[in-house]
């Protein structure tokens, strides 16, 4: 699967952007700070 | 074996003046003190000499000090560490350049004194019930503050003046541990002081209302500020020492004509410019915790800095760390002609070069302009239509943590131009580091605009992951790097191949820092306003206001120019110990400096 070095990218990428998010989520909600849609302007 | 034998001499020590003079550490207060107030000085309480201006002559000291003891209490900590890579690598060259950075420091130790003493003498001139109440505060911490100097003194000279004669073999490790014992004694010292100036800003260990003095010395020591400080102070010292160092590489490699000797300062060069932004990468952050303790501590104080007369300050500050940011790369980039494969990476320059320059307009663009009615009738209100909202934190956040991310991009590529990694994996593990830019440059921007979308304590909030995610990039880049360029093909580094042009990028460094330093250093001073304690005792001199812009300005930048005067004596003098007279009677030969010592080795590969 990874014999491609863009599938190696994109695999890469998701792997990445979940580390980000998880990383993200964590911080906000150690701070007290929990990350609602409802924050967003509507 | 001597580490740990160098570090129970300092527990020893440390225990030793615990027990011999309990009352200089602990220091209970004395009942009398508990009863005696603040003292509460009239203006003419404050001495006037010869019409000098007090504050503008203190403060010309206490930032001279300030300047030559970053540096000479930063050199040391970066010449241990890189005496240690020389002991780990078994190369001499290390050792050698960690000698010759020493060199420079100990021609700045003694006006490192002298400026100290200078401006010791100034404060109990000018302000004595100000220096009688810090005496009254930390009491016999100010005797282990002078028995530290001499220790500092004593290990400094000895540090420098052995590195011949305990070079080798288990004598080095002893050498190592003396290097040890003047890194603590140093630190310690910067510790102390660093008390003292948190003191004055967010006092502790004393009654609220009438400043008596109601804690112990300890208490006093570990005010709110104190630990931010010696942070945010220990890391920039680190970013200074090098670019300071930097900029003597750069005056000798201009200098000399040698090209042996001149591929010796090239890489002193680099490599204290390596020291420079490995110290400055991390220092936003220390910077970001001090104001945001200072906003903890004292809201008003945080919105004097941030939001009063200081902000404007705050864009000078932005000027000045992009002109850093530009030069430290600029000399990156011209380093890539050291390597065959450096052309490979130049195509890369012009976008590292595009995203660092749009960073750096961001961070410069004002948020609140100061207009007349009628500019404010043109723009259509006092924010501009676009570029106000690049003013706001969010934006400058974004665009600070690219810079850095950027900054490092092209140290990576300098140090990928000589190696061609062999393992099977390496398009992979190319791919994964690539992958890893996007993803987490993709996640600065995104919490960027999260901040814009969020009330503000979620903008505030949402800078941790932006710091995080440059870190986690940093990192995790160079964890890859070091298993992929495992038994990797080095390719010759021509030390020496660099455009004279790009050592001036090696000035800019020392110059751009001390002038930061100065601007900061007056902004943080400037927080106390009218007080000399804040809230505690108030300061009455006639000169207890907020100086204009322009005169902060103009009084910063001739501080800068004279420490920039004493350190060009500095690199002069160091020059000059290398240069010996011809013999009258000798048979004339052309060399007037001797090269550096070199160990027999060769200046560089």
């Amino acid at each position: 699967m990874f014999s491609s070095k863009w599938m190696v990218l994109i695999a890469a990428m998701l792997i990445w952007a979940a580390y980000f998010h998880t990383m993200d989520w964590m911080i906000m909600e150690a701070q007290g700070l929990p990350v609602q849609m409802t924050l967003m302007p509507r | 074996m001597a580490f740990r034998t160098s570090t129970s001499i300092i527990a020893l020590c440390c225990l030793a003046i615990l027990v011999l003079f309990p009352d200089l550490v602990f220091a209970a207060a004395d009942a009398a003190d508990k009863l005696l107030p603040a003292p509460k000085p009239g203006r003419l309480d404050y001495p006037v000499v010869a019409g000098i201006s007090a504050r503008t002559l203190v403060w010309g000291f206490a930032q001279m000090h300030l300047f030559l003891a970053a540096f000479v209490l930063a050199v040391p900590i970066f010449s241990i560490a890189m005496e240690y890579l020389g002991q780990l690598s078994g190369d001499e060259r290390y050792d050698n350049m960690a000698h010759e950075f020493m060199k420079i420091t100990m021609s700045a130790y003694s006006l490192t004194a002298l400026f100290g003493g200078s401006l010791a003498l100034a404060l109990f001139l000018f302000y004595p019930h100000l220096m009688g109440y810090m005496m009254r505060v930390f009491r016999g911490q100010v005797l282990i503050y002078a028995l530290l100097f001499l220790l500092e003194s004593v290990t400094l000279y000895i540090y420098y003046y052995s590195w011949n004669a305990l070079r080798y073999g288990n004598r080095k490790w002893y050498h190592m541990s003396i290097g040890l014992l003047l890194n603590t004694v140093g630190l310690t010292l910067m510790f102390i002081a660093n008390d003292w100036a948190t003191f004055m800003m967010s006092p502790a260990g004393v009654d609220p209302a009438t400043g008596a003095v109601t804690g112990t010395v300890w208490e006093a020591t570990r005010n709110h500020l104190w630990n931010p400080l010696n942070l945010h102070r220990f890391v920039a010292n680190i970013a200074y020492g090098g670019a300071i160092v930097g900029g003597y590489a750069a005056y000798m490699f201009l200098s000399e004509t040698d090209p042996k000797v001149k591929a010796h300062y090239d890489w002193m060069g680099y490599t204290s410019n390596f020291i420079a932004i490995a110290g400055f990468l991390p220092l936003p952050f220390a910077g970001y915790w001090l104001m945001a303790e200072i906003y903890a501590y004292s809201q008003q104080m945080g919105i004097t800095a941030m939001g009063g007369i200081l902000a404007w300050l705050f864009i000078i500050q932005a000027v000045l760390i992009g002109t850093i940011m530009l030069a430290a790369n600029y000399y990156l980039w011209c380093g890539l002609m050291r390597t065959d494969r450096g052309a490979d990476y130049a195509k890369y320059v012009k976008y590292i070069a595009f995203v660092i320059v749009c960073g750096f307009l961001v961070w410069v663009t004002p948020h609140s302009l100061i207009l007349t009615t009628q500019e404010i009738r043109q723009l259509g209100g006092t924010h501009h239509k676009f570029l106000g909202p690049l003013g706001i934190m969010p934006a400058k956040n974004t665009a600070v943590n690219l810079m850095l991310v950027f900054t490092f991009l092209s140290f990576q590529m300098f140090y990928r131009s000589s190696r061609i990694p062999t393992v099977s994996w390496a398009k992979a593990g190319n791919m994964v580091i690539i992958a890893l830019y996007i993803a987490g440059c993709a996640n600065i921007v995104a919490a960027g605009i999260y901040g814009y979308l969020t009330p503000t304590v979620y903008k505030v909030g949402a800078s941790v992951p932006q710091v995080i995610s440059t870190l986690s990039i940093i990192i995790f880049s160079v964890i890859i790097d070091v298993f992929m360029l495992r038994g990797a093909r080095t390719t010759k580094v021509h030390w020496g191949r660099m455009s004279e042009r790009s050592q001036y990028a090696l000035f800019v460094l020392p110059v751009a820092f001390t002038w930061l330093m100065g601007l900061m250093g007056y902004i943080r001073s400037s927080l106390r306003t009218h007080w000399h304690v804040y809230t505690i005792m108030r300061d009455n001199s006639p000169e207890a206001y907020i100086p204009t812009i322009g005169q902060a300005g103009n009084t910063i930048t001739i501080i800068t120019l004279s420490f920039m005067g004493v350190m060009v004596f500095v690199f002069w003098l160091s020059r000059l110990g290398e240069t010996r007279q011809q013999d009258p009677g000798a048979q004339v030969q052309p060399a007037a400096v001797t090269p550096p010592r070199l160990h027999g080795q060769e200046a560089a590969q």
